[in-house]
């Protein structure tokens, strides 16, 4: 089942989904929403994500960017609450509250404080459309330190075998055409370990539609850590063996729930 | 499973291909096919769930160890001779006791006769466990660290006043006469000291030392407004440090103030963590009004106090012995005729910068020091008469008669113990007791057992101060709000673009109306934009005169709004727009600045990759990108040099204004949107960088960079610009020109 947006979605619309992780980082937001505005591509809308946890309001929000939305051209805003209350999801399921609020073709993830180049949307766009395909990554800078200028920064470029490492990160960097995927697909799996949730929604999403690289030698955001470390380097960031152990399972589940439909369309009696 | 020409992967590839398969009908084959790669998935995935099961029970393991690690300890703490000994633990400080459980180990390995195999035994064992970049190879060519033997005083026996006192000292100074002897290498620090000494309550009289005729000069401009006392700037030769000016250069004032204050221009480039030593000095003895006033209510109510000087700065402390200045320090006490014993606890004031009643350096002054006898100046770290007299100070202090003591900033002190509070005056005269040491009588105070461990940052809250300074944002607001006019220049700019950059700037405009009102000024370089923007934009639009280049148009537009009584003229790029803070935030820096400053916005989403100083926001070169230029510097300096067409003339301005004491900042709170990410510069433009980064190269006289410019335009194909009479930048500018880094003019983050 494809997921058409039912009503009024301007054509091309790109819903950037940006995960608001505490109040205390509405000021990150802020810089995350100004680089929104600076996207030459429009139609825009941030749609703000955050968990009941998170103690804010969507004024307060409202607040924070009003000086923004109050530009010349400026992106149109959103925001979606999230009441979940399972501590270690929060992220995911806010991310997912929010997917099922856009009503644009596209979408972007994001955490506040990162920020996308100005050519970012319309680039990864014009991937999607050449190939087809259903999600498409550039390179992104991870950066240790937002204030002031202190960063080192370290570049990833996303690639394949990053994916099938399950490394793959979603935020930034990756615009995604919901229209060419089912809801059921396009949602983070709470059950796996957080750390490949984003791989293994790019595996299904990939399986689904296919996956573009080919702006990866382009980098067209800026990413900084969650947790406010001084982690850059790609491989502090490794999960842990059980995380890669859990990690494979899923890739074999996403290869075995592909062969199962390539079956059922060759032998309709197939059952898995 | 590889990427097709165009990027694009899709997973089917991944299915795993089985070879040599039977040849069979098509749809059967691929079912035989897939099927097979089922049951390999699946098997893999039984695998896989194997070593996870493998990982968990690792985990188990692990946590059965520690359970039964924890258990022992347990059983330890519980034990009866545990129980037995905890009177000896408790009765023996822990150093006693182990030198005492050392002696007896000793004594029975002596008596078993097996004392010699135990210590090699311990000496193998120690080398192997040292990390191999730590020990010390055995060879001539050893190039560790040596620390001197430890010479200050353990850290519990060190005392020192917290400030400000906890009651407003109403210092009745008038009758005081007070002087400041200031040495300044680097003039560019002139603003951050002026900035201190207003904080000295009543008359203050300064004596500046500088050492060349052109620091003077940007010594006399910035102090030129200096209402609280007279300003004798002197030029002096650079020898001694900071320590010969002031004490030879200067030796004839002192007998006419009864307290001076000693500070000077420290930059400590020779470790990162020290980089805040000035700051943290120069707040812990001028911070305040009400931090100096404490300072002056010491000397006035405690005659015997001679000397008053900051505790030591925490990432420094663990370097606080003679150094390599004891052979200096001998034959300096004497000729002071002091006893020196250097088994004592060393103090002095780290830094040399203090408060003293002039009658307290009377000794050291008068031994009539010339400046002859201090070494030429060599950038040496260590080992010279200066270095050893910073460690005398105290010394000659005690020598005048006088005591000295130390004082803190206890929210600057986050691992320093005994900083005494003074709640009330009532309680000064306990404060001091306790915070006095003397060297000459040490007492019973102990070195330190072993050098302290490092600090390795400065403290937090001072980084915080410092910064906030730098930003203003501990400033009230003005008295009036700054008029500023935002200038944008456009060459053949589509209509969003200006749109946006018109727009944007009118919001920052609006946005703080306590700092700041004004008008966007407007100038097309190329074709005519007035159609572009929607009708009825109020803009100051100046009648085009064609291309005449960057720095002739923003010149005539800063002219022009100068002329119409503007304060401050932000030039910014049409391809660019400034976030609705932004120029609130730069009108709060250059008023931190006193309206004498180049203050550059944070370029975003990526800013550019020059440095600046994270806490200080100093950087080497400000972007006309988006640049304020107060007034007062552009008169100054004449705006941008118009023979640059396009290009460098943003560095040859920040260099000339360096050149001429004008402070250059990063607003890193001001963002400005500039879409300059992935962008590739045509031939055309390139052509244009070289032949501005030529002119510069010229101007600021690098033969160097001039030729490698050179073959850079001749491989382009660009014309060589012909050599021309006009003017060069004076030969004293030249140092603050930086063409050690290419075209990015300053050392780059990345």
């Amino acid at each position: 089942m494809m997921n058409i947006p039912a009503k009024g979605p301007r054509p091309e619309q790109i819903d950037c989904l940006v995960y608001l992780p505490d109040q205390q980082d509405l000021p990150l937001l802020a810089r995350t929403g100004f680089s929104l505005y600076g996207q030459f591509h429009r139609p825009l809308r941030m749609i703000v994500v955050a968990n009941a946890a998170a103690d804010v309001t969507a004024r307060q929000v409202n607040s924070a960017l009003a000086s923004l939305t109050a530009l010349p051209e400026p992106f149109e805003l959103h925001v979606c609450l999230d009441d979940s209350i399972e501590p270690e999801h929060r992220q995911d399921n806010a991310f997912n509250a929010g997917i099922m609020q856009a009503k644009g073709p596209y979408i972007v993830l994001m955490n506040a404080g990162e920020l996308l180049y100005p050519e970012a949307c319309s680039r990864l766009l014009e991937r999607l459309e050449a190939t087809g395909a259903a999600m498409a990554f550039s390179a992104v800078r991870n950066m240790n330190a937002i204030w002031p200028g202190a960063s080192s920064p370290c570049t990833v470029v996303p690639d394949f075998d990053m994916l099938a490492r399950g490394e793959v990160r979603l935020n930034s960097g990756c615009l995604i055409n919901r229209t060419r995927v089912s809801h059921g697909i396009l949602r983070l799996d709470t059950s796996l370990p957080a750390s490949v949730r984003g791989s293994d929604l790019a595996l299904r999403v990939g399986a689904a539609a296919g996956i573009d690289f080919g702006a990866s030698h382009l980098c067209l955001a800026d990413r900084y850590p969650p947790d406010g470390s001084d982690a850059v380097d790609p491989a502090a960031s490794q999960t842990s063996s059980f995380d890669q152990a859990a990690w494979t399972l899923a890739r074999l589940q996403a290869d075995a729930l592909l062969l199962d439909r390539r079956m059922q369309r060759l032998d309709p009696q197939y059952s898995p | 499973m590889t990427p097709t020409d165009s990027g694009l992967v899709h997973l089917e590839d991944s299915v795993p291909q089985v070879k040599d398969s039977p040849p069979c009908p098509q749809g059967a084959r691929e079912r035989d096919l897939v099927a097979r790669g089922i049951a390999w998935a699946r098997r893999e995935g039984e695998l896989e769930r194997a070593r996870a099961d493998a990982v968990q029970a690792q985990l188990n393991e692990r946590t059965q160890e520690l359970a039964f690690a924890l258990t022992q300890l347990e059983a330890i703490r519980t034990s009866t001779s545990w129980r037995i000994l905890r009177v000896i633990r408790q009765a023996l400080p822990g150093p006693v006791r182990h030198a005492v459980r050392r002696a007896l180990k000793v004594a029975w390995w002596v008596a078993t006769g097996q004392l010699i195999p135990r210590l090699r035994a311990r000496r193998a064992a120690d080398l192997a466990s040292r990390p191999q970049e730590s020990r010390r190879p055995d060879t001539e060519h050893d190039s560790s660290p040596v620390f001197p033997p430890e010479t200050a005083r353990r850290l519990e026996d060190d005392h020192a006043l917290a400030l400000p006192f906890g009651w407003n000292p109403a210092i009745e100074v008038s009758q005081r006469r007070i002087a400041a002897i200031v040495h300044l290498y680097y003039e560019d620090l002139a603003w951050e000291f002026k900035r201190y000494l207003t904080n000295v309550p009543g008359q203050l009289d300064l004596f500046i030392s500088t050492v060349d005729a052109f620091r003077a000069q940007c010594l006399r401009h910035a102090f030129a407004d200096w209402t609280k006392g007279t300003v004798d700037i002197r030029i002096v030769p650079n020898r001694g440090r900071d320590i010969a000016p002031k004490l030879v250069s200067f030796a004839d004032i002192y007998a006419r103030y009864d307290y001076v204050l000693h500070v000077h221009g420290k930059r400590s480039y020779h470790a990162g963590v020290l980089a805040l030593w000035r700051q943290y000095l120069l707040e812990s003895l001028t911070g305040s009004r009400a931090v100096v006033a404490s300072i002056l209510h010491l000397f006035e109510h405690q005659p015997r106090i001679g000397m008053v000087a900051a505790q030591h700065y925490e990432p420094l402390r663990h370097w606080i012995h003679w150094g390599g200045n004891l052979p200096h320090a001998h034959r300096l006490a004497s000729c002071l005729g002091i006893a020196l014993n250097d088994e004592a606890p060393l103090d002095f004031p780290s830094g040399s910068m203090f408060w003293a009643r002039s009658a307290a350096l009377r000794p050291i002054l008068d031994l009539s020091l010339q400046t002859e006898d201090f070494e030429e100046e060599a950038g040496g770290k260590d080992g010279t008469l200066a270095h050893a007299i910073e460690r005398m100070y105290f010394y000659v202090c005690e020598r005048a008669g006088y005591d000295w003591i130390k004082v803190a900033r206890p929210e600057y002190c986050e691992h320093t113990p005994n900083l005494v509070p003074v709640p009330s005056v009532g309680a000064l005269d306990a404060a001091v007791a306790q915070s006095i040491y003397r060297l000459a009588h040490p007492g019973s105070a102990l070195k330190r057992p072993a050098p302290l461990p490092a600090v390795g940052q400065s403290p937090a809250a001072l980084r915080t101060h410092v910064l906030r300074q730098a930003l203003g944002l501990d400033l009230p607001t003005p008295r009036r709000p700054y008029r500023v006019a935002v200038g944008i220049l456009t060459y053949q700019n589509t209509a969003q673009q200006l749109i946006r950059a018109t727009g944007a700037a009118k919001s920052a405009l609006q946005r703080a109306v306590d700092w700041l009102h004004g008008e966007v000024f407007l100038l097309d370089n190329g074709t005519d934009s007035s159609d572009l923007l929607p009708a009825g934009a109020r803009l100051q639009r100046l009648p085009s005169q064609g291309n005449v280049g960057f720095g002739a148009g923003h010149n005539r537009l800063m002219q022009d709004a100068f002329s119409r009584g503007y304060d401050v003229y932000v030039a910014i790029n049409p391809d660019g727009a400034l976030h609705p803070d932004a120029l609130a935030a730069m009108m709060r820096m250059i008023a931190a600045n006193e309206d004498w400053a180049l203050i550059e916005a944070l370029q975003f989403p990526v800013d550019h990759p020059k440095e600046y100083d994270a806490v200080t926001l100093d950087t080497p070169w400000v972007s006309g990108a988006c640049l304020a230029i107060p007034r007062s510097v552009f008169e100054r300096t004449g705006g941008f040099d118009e023979r640059f067409f396009m290009y460098c003339e943003d560095v040859d301005l920040s260099w000339r204004a360096r050149a001429q004491g004008v402070p250059l900042k990063t607003c890193a709170t001001a963002l400005f949107l500039h879409a300059v990410t992935n962008r590739t510069p045509t031939e055309a433009i390139q052509i244009q960088v070289c032949q501005s980064g030529l002119q510069l190269a010229r101007k600021w006289g690098n033969s160097s960079f001039e030729d490698k410019v050179m073959l850079d335009l001749t491989r382009l194909g660009g014309e060589i610009p012909p050599l021309t009479a006009s003017p060069r930048a004076p030969h004293e500018w030249q140092r603050f020109a930086d063409f050690g880094h290419g075209f990015s003019f300053a050392p780059v983050r990345w």
